[in-house]
């Protein structure tokens, strides 16, 4: 997917730098750069890519580490970002998904190109959701951001996310 | 770990504390949260596998570095150990030069000096020979001839070890070499009753100075012709070597003497014939040459093994 109209803001590619040095997956310098960014600024999406798969690159089996950076950066997004006053509960988590809306407060550029990333069903009693990703990130590191997500608030003990064989569609269970 | 705790504490509360029975809600609540517990170490257990995977190779990457550079720089060493060498060599070798370019100069002009009169005593010996052929005091005349012959043989043999010579090479098939080298000492020693063989590989070819090495050869069997007592016979073998071309001279007269075989090679060294320079000036040759020349005695019989360098070899 075309991503050279796509821009993310600063927080959201802040995230990633920190949940790279926090996971010591970078550092010196290279931590530095990546960390270098203004919060409140916009930035091309190419940047977060990059970094994001020059990181995950020099590892051999990157797969866990995808995930564990999604995962690293909600709580980034929670603890010093304005995950807080956003979600109170893991639902409110989910929910903060309908029609792209937080996938949208952090990525903005062309419908096409930005794609979205949105909950399509939601069960609460069954604990259970599904969410459509098409946007031109990594679904890896979305599990582990949907995975931070539901655990932010503490109330969940037990999150399990399927997107095998469609990698676009999560199947999450929740309890 | 939040979850550990909650989870033990409401366990706690079932097993230990009280008979008070959970309900639904909480043993759900209790189970669920061992079963995230779960997933979540298998979680973790895959990203610290990853990341040990990564720590692992880079251990090795820096294992290899580590053996690779340690074998640069014992490949360093020896460079610089072999480049000091050769400045050594070459200094000694400029000292050398230098100093025999001056020693040359001074010998050139003694000999020059001396030969003209030497030049007029033999003229004038060979008149008085003449003069008194077939007399009894003929005989000192010839003493007289004899001894400026021997005498201008020395300044010949001095020239030619003082002077500084540019090697002329070229490709020279070694068989041919050793059979113009009899063929050389057979007309300038006819007399000569020794034995000469030769043998060698008609594919082995040099780079040489062919009439310096000749002169060498030569001069060794005229060694043999002259010095070595009893010598019936001389074997010339050529073979190629370790990077090199060696060339061997072995005759089957008494064996040199050890003291005498270590210091055969120093100039006007002598064991009471010739003029001591000989054995210097091939020694010098072979040098030009980048090669080395040794003498060693046998059971029976001495062998001078000349050893021409890589460089040598041609094609």
């Amino acid at each position: 997917m075309d991503i050279a109209d796509v821009e993310v803001f600063g927080v959201f590619l802040q995230s990633l730098g920190h949940a790279c040095v926090n996971l010591q997956l970078i550092a010196g310098e290279e931590a530095a750069g990546a960390c270098s960014v203004d919060p409140g600024s916009w930035y091309p999406a190419a940047r977060f890519r990059e970094l994001f798969e020059h990181v995950v690159g020099c590892f051999p089996n990157p797969e866990p580490l995808r995930e564990r950076i999604g995962t690293e950066m909600m709580k980034l997004w929670y603890e010093h970002g304005p995950g807080r006053s956003i979600i109170a509960s893991a639902v409110d988590f989910l929910r903060y998904q309908t029609g792209s809306e937080g996938y949208h407060s952090l990525v903005r550029g062309p419908e096409s190109n930005k794609g979205a990333f949105s909950l399509l069903e939601l069960d609460e009693p069954r604990g259970r959701a599904i969410i459509r990703s098409t946007t031109p990130f990594d679904r890896a590191m979305e599990r582990g951001v949907l995975l931070g997500g539901l655990k932010l608030t503490g109330e969940v003990g037990y999150v399990k996310i399927e997107n095998t064989p469609d990698a676009s569609t999560f199947h999450v269970e929740f309890h | 770990m939040g979850r550990i705790c909650t989870a033990h504490e409401l366990l706690r509360a079932v097993a230990f504390d009280h008979d008070v029975a959970l309900d639904e809600a909480e043993l759900e609540k209790v189970f669920w949260s061992y079963k995230g517990l779960e997933l979540d170490l298998s979680r973790e257990r895959s990203f610290f596998a990853a990341t040990n995977e990564a720590l692992a190779r880079a251990f090795e990457d820096l294992a290899r570095s580590k053996r690779e550079l340690e074998v640069a720089r014992r490949e360093l060493e020896e460079i610089n150990a072999t480049l000091e060498q050769r400045v050594a060599d070459g200094v000694a070798k400029l000292r050398e030069s230098e100093r025999m370019a001056a020693y040359g100069q001074l010998v050139a002009g003694v000999v020059h000096e001396i030969r003209q009169p030497l030049f007029a005593i033999k003229t004038v010996a060979y008149l008085i020979a003449q003069a008194l052929r077939d007399r009894d005091e003929e005989a000192h005349v010839a003493i007289l001839r004899t001894e400026s012959e021997r005498l201008d043989t020395l300044m010949e043999d001095l020239l030619d070890f003082a002077k500084p010579f540019n090697l002329m090479r070229s490709t020279v098939p070694i068989s041919v070499l050793l059979r113009d080298t009899i063929a050389a000492f057979r007309a300038q020693a006819p007399a000569s009753r020794l034995e000469v063989e030769v043998s060698s590989d008609d594919e082995l070819v040099a780079m040489l100075d062919r009439i310096r090495i000749q002169q060498v050869l030569i001069n060794l069997l005229h060694n043999a012709h002259k010095h070595a007592s009893g010598a019936t016979r001389v074997e010339l073998v050529a073979r190629p070597g370790e990077r090199c071309v060696v060339i061997t001279v072995e005759n089957d007269g008494t064996p040199i003497h050890g003291d005498v075989a270590s210091r055969a090679f120093e100039p006007f060294f002598t064991t009471g014939q010739g003029t001591g320079l000989g054995l210097a000036i091939a020694r010098r040759i072979i040098e030009a040459h980048g090669g080395t020349i040794a003498v060693a005695p046998l059971q029976i019989g001495t062998r001078f093994t000349l050893s021409l360098p890589a460089e040598a070899l041609a094609g």
